[in-house]
Protein backbone atom coordinates (compact mmCIF):
# COMPACT_ATOMS: atom_id res chain seq x y z
CA UNK A 1 0.00 0.00 0.00
CA UNK A 2 1.55 3.23 -1.09
CA UNK A 3 1.95 5.98 1.66
CA UNK A 4 -0.84 8.96 1.54
CA UNK A 5 -0.09 12.22 2.11
CA UNK A 6 -2.67 11.29 5.46
CA UNK A 7 -0.76 8.54 6.79
CA UNK A 8 2.72 9.17 6.46
CA UNK A 9 4.85 9.16 9.29
CA UNK A 10 7.54 11.83 9.53
CA UNK A 11 10.06 8.83 9.24
CA UNK A 12 8.36 8.33 5.48
CA UNK A 13 8.21 10.33 2.50
CA UNK A 14 6.86 9.67 -0.95
CA UNK A 15 9.54 8.00 -3.20
CA UNK A 16 10.48 8.47 -6.86
CA UNK A 17 11.38 5.37 -8.12
CA UNK A 18 8.98 2.29 -8.17
CA UNK A 19 11.43 -0.24 -5.52
CA UNK A 20 10.10 0.26 -1.54
CA UNK A 21 12.17 0.66 1.13
CA UNK A 22 10.93 -0.22 4.36
CA UNK A 23 9.36 2.57 6.39
CA UNK A 24 11.84 4.97 7.88
CA UNK A 25 14.97 3.59 5.42
CA UNK A 26 15.80 4.85 2.41
CA UNK A 27 17.13 3.10 -0.53
CA UNK A 28 20.70 4.11 -2.37
CA UNK A 29 20.50 7.16 -4.31
CA UNK A 30 17.60 8.79 -2.35
CA UNK A 31 18.19 11.89 -0.69
CA UNK A 32 16.91 11.56 2.83
CA UNK A 33 14.59 15.20 3.55
CA UNK A 34 16.90 16.12 6.57
CA UNK A 35 20.33 16.80 4.77
CA UNK A 36 21.04 20.19 3.01
CA UNK A 37 22.37 20.25 -0.37
CA UNK A 38 25.47 20.03 1.26
CA UNK A 39 24.80 16.85 2.65
CA UNK A 40 25.21 18.25 6.35
CA UNK A 41 22.22 16.12 8.51
CA UNK A 42 19.84 19.04 9.71
CA UNK A 43 18.12 16.88 11.97
CA UNK A 44 21.13 16.47 14.11
CA UNK A 45 21.78 20.18 14.32
CA UNK A 46 18.06 20.38 15.62
CA UNK A 47 18.59 18.17 18.01
CA UNK A 48 22.10 19.31 19.22
CA UNK A 49 20.08 23.00 19.64
CA UNK A 50 17.64 21.79 21.35
CA UNK A 51 20.43 20.26 23.70
CA UNK A 52 21.73 22.64 27.28
CA UNK A 53 25.17 23.36 26.76
CA UNK A 54 25.96 20.89 29.76
CA UNK A 55 24.06 18.55 27.69
CA UNK A 56 25.72 18.67 24.23
CA UNK A 57 29.16 18.33 26.75
CA UNK A 58 27.60 15.12 28.31
CA UNK A 59 27.42 13.94 24.96
CA UNK A 60 30.40 14.84 23.49
CA UNK A 61 32.48 13.48 26.45
CA UNK A 62 30.64 10.28 25.94
CA UNK A 63 31.75 9.64 22.74
CA UNK A 64 35.76 10.88 24.20
CA UNK A 65 35.43 7.78 26.89
CA UNK A 66 34.04 5.63 24.18
CA UNK A 67 36.89 6.04 22.21
CA UNK A 68 39.32 5.72 24.90
CA UNK A 69 37.66 1.84 26.22
CA UNK A 70 37.73 1.01 22.66
CA UNK A 71 41.62 1.76 22.61
CA UNK A 72 42.56 -0.03 25.31
CA UNK A 73 40.76 -3.46 24.49
CA UNK A 74 43.46 -5.93 23.47
CA UNK A 75 43.32 -6.04 19.61
CA UNK A 76 41.44 -9.18 19.06
CA UNK A 77 38.49 -8.00 21.69
CA UNK A 78 38.01 -4.62 18.87
CA UNK B 1 33.49 14.77 33.50
CA UNK B 2 36.81 15.23 31.89
CA UNK B 3 36.55 18.26 29.90
CA UNK B 4 33.91 19.67 32.19
CA UNK B 5 36.39 19.21 34.99
CA UNK B 6 39.09 21.44 33.03
CA UNK B 7 36.92 23.74 32.68
CA UNK B 8 35.81 24.25 36.24
CA UNK B 9 39.67 23.58 37.56
CA UNK B 10 40.15 27.03 34.93
CA UNK B 11 37.64 29.06 36.15
CA UNK B 12 38.34 27.75 39.85
CA UNK B 13 41.45 29.73 39.39
CA UNK B 14 40.17 32.57 37.85
CA UNK B 15 41.77 31.79 34.63
CA UNK B 16 40.95 34.65 31.66
CA UNK B 17 40.04 32.00 29.03
CA UNK B 18 38.19 31.46 25.61
CA UNK B 19 36.97 28.62 24.53
CA UNK B 20 37.90 27.78 20.81
CA UNK B 21 37.90 25.41 18.43
CA UNK B 22 36.19 22.25 18.06
CA UNK B 23 34.65 22.07 21.38
CA UNK B 24 33.02 25.82 21.53
CA UNK B 25 31.36 24.70 18.41
CA UNK B 26 29.44 21.28 20.23
CA UNK B 27 28.82 23.63 22.96
CA UNK B 28 26.92 25.88 20.79
CA UNK B 29 25.67 23.40 19.40
CA UNK B 30 27.45 21.74 16.37
CA UNK B 31 27.23 18.47 15.98
CA UNK B 32 31.68 17.94 15.16
CA UNK B 33 33.57 15.48 16.67
CA UNK B 34 36.36 16.52 19.02
CA UNK B 35 38.39 14.75 22.18
CA UNK B 36 40.22 17.65 23.11
CA UNK B 37 39.57 21.52 24.76
CA UNK B 38 41.34 24.67 23.21
CA UNK B 39 41.43 27.56 24.84
CA UNK B 40 42.89 31.21 24.13
CA UNK B 41 43.91 32.69 27.11
CA UNK B 42 45.02 36.20 28.59
CA UNK B 43 48.74 36.79 28.69
CA UNK B 44 48.86 39.61 31.01
CA UNK B 45 51.13 38.38 34.12
CA UNK B 46 48.42 37.67 36.79
CA UNK B 47 46.66 35.14 34.52
CA UNK B 48 50.00 33.87 33.52
CA UNK B 49 50.35 32.62 37.41
CA UNK B 50 46.63 31.94 38.04
CA UNK B 51 47.26 29.52 34.59
CA UNK B 52 50.00 27.65 35.74
CA UNK B 53 48.46 26.88 39.13
CA UNK B 54 45.42 25.81 37.14
CA UNK B 55 47.57 23.69 34.97
CA UNK B 56 49.35 22.42 37.78
CA UNK B 57 46.15 21.06 39.61
CA UNK B 58 45.69 19.37 36.58
CA UNK B 59 48.75 17.60 36.17
CA UNK B 60 49.43 19.18 32.66
CA UNK B 61 52.90 18.06 30.84
CA UNK B 62 53.62 18.95 27.12
CA UNK B 63 52.16 15.68 24.64
CA UNK B 64 54.31 14.03 23.04
CA UNK B 65 57.22 14.70 25.47
CA UNK B 66 58.74 11.56 26.67
CA UNK B 67 60.60 13.89 29.39
CA UNK B 68 57.18 14.85 30.96
CA UNK B 69 57.91 18.52 31.32
CA UNK B 70 55.50 20.69 32.66
CA UNK B 71 54.87 24.29 31.36
CA UNK B 72 56.05 26.81 33.55
CA UNK B 73 55.61 30.96 33.39
CA UNK B 74 58.31 31.23 30.88
CA UNK B 75 56.36 28.48 28.49
CA UNK B 76 52.95 30.15 29.10
CA UNK B 77 54.52 33.51 28.18
CA UNK B 78 55.63 32.70 24.65
CA UNK B 79 53.19 33.13 21.68
CA UNK B 80 53.61 29.02 20.86
CA UNK B 81 50.65 26.89 21.33
CA UNK B 82 50.90 24.46 24.20
CA UNK B 83 49.51 21.37 23.46
CA UNK B 84 49.03 19.68 27.22
CA UNK B 85 48.05 16.88 28.46
CA UNK B 86 46.37 16.81 31.62
CA UNK B 87 44.66 14.10 33.97
CA UNK B 88 41.55 14.95 32.76
CA UNK B 89 42.25 14.82 29.51
CA UNK B 90 44.17 16.47 26.39
CA UNK B 91 44.20 20.76 26.44
CA UNK B 92 45.28 22.88 23.84
CA UNK B 93 46.56 26.46 25.60
CA UNK B 94 46.65 28.78 23.05
CA UNK B 95 48.60 32.25 23.59
CA UNK B 96 47.50 33.86 19.96
CA UNK B 97 45.18 32.07 16.94
CA UNK B 98 45.70 33.34 13.15
CA UNK B 99 48.06 36.31 12.68
CA UNK B 100 48.34 36.85 16.21
CA UNK B 101 45.16 37.06 17.40
CA UNK B 102 45.26 38.14 21.29
CA UNK B 103 42.41 36.89 23.92
CA UNK B 104 41.81 40.98 23.46
CA UNK B 105 41.23 40.81 20.42
CA UNK B 106 38.60 37.30 20.85
CA UNK B 107 36.75 39.09 23.67
CA UNK B 108 33.80 41.01 21.83
CA UNK B 109 33.24 37.65 19.74
CA UNK B 110 32.84 35.72 22.39
CA UNK B 111 29.51 34.52 24.73
CA UNK B 112 29.37 33.15 28.43
CA UNK B 113 28.26 29.98 28.90
CA UNK B 114 28.09 28.39 31.99
CA UNK B 115 28.69 24.46 32.53
CA UNK B 116 28.26 22.52 36.03
CA UNK B 117 28.80 25.79 37.70
CA UNK B 118 31.06 27.18 36.08
CA UNK B 119 31.08 30.13 33.83
CA UNK B 120 33.48 30.84 31.11
CA UNK B 121 33.83 32.28 27.39
CA UNK B 122 33.24 30.57 24.30
CA UNK B 123 34.05 32.10 20.79
CA UNK B 124 31.02 33.25 18.98
CA UNK B 125 29.58 30.70 16.13
CA UNK B 126 30.27 33.55 13.44
CA UNK B 127 33.60 34.65 14.80
CA UNK B 128 34.90 30.82 14.50
CA UNK B 129 33.54 30.74 11.00
CA UNK B 130 35.43 33.54 10.39
CA UNK B 131 38.60 31.61 11.62
CA UNK B 132 37.82 28.59 9.97
CA UNK B 133 37.66 30.20 6.31
CA UNK B 134 40.99 31.14 7.05
CA UNK B 135 42.30 27.82 7.55
CA UNK B 136 42.77 25.51 4.61
CA UNK B 137 43.32 22.24 6.22
CA UNK B 138 40.69 19.60 5.08
CA UNK B 139 39.51 19.14 9.38
CA UNK B 140 38.55 22.78 8.89
CA UNK B 141 37.18 23.04 5.87
CA UNK B 142 34.92 20.27 7.02
CA UNK B 143 33.96 21.86 10.26
CA UNK B 144 33.07 24.78 8.47
CA UNK B 145 30.52 22.97 6.50
CA UNK B 146 28.81 21.89 10.15
CA UNK B 147 29.64 25.37 11.42
CA UNK B 148 27.54 27.82 8.64
CA UNK B 149 24.93 25.11 9.01
CA UNK B 150 24.23 25.17 12.54
CA UNK B 151 24.34 29.08 12.67
CA UNK B 152 21.65 29.10 9.63
CA UNK B 153 19.38 26.90 11.90
CA UNK B 154 20.16 29.37 15.08
CA UNK B 155 19.13 31.89 12.80
CA UNK B 156 16.08 30.46 11.92
CA UNK B 157 15.00 30.09 15.28
CA UNK B 158 15.41 33.90 16.22
CA UNK B 159 16.34 35.29 19.31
Amino acid sequence: MNPTATDQTPSEHPRSDTSRAAPGSFAEGDVHPAYDSAGVDRSLIRWMLSLTPSERLRHVQGTIDLVRDVRRMPNGNR
Amino acid sequence: MAIASIIQTLVAHDVEFIVVGGMAAVLQGAPVHTIDLDIVYALSESNIVRLELALTELGAVFRDDPRRIAPNRSHLQSRGHKLLQTTAGPLDALATIEANTTFEDLLPDSDWLEIEGARFKVLSLERLIVVKEQLNRPKDQAMLVLLRATLDELQKRGP
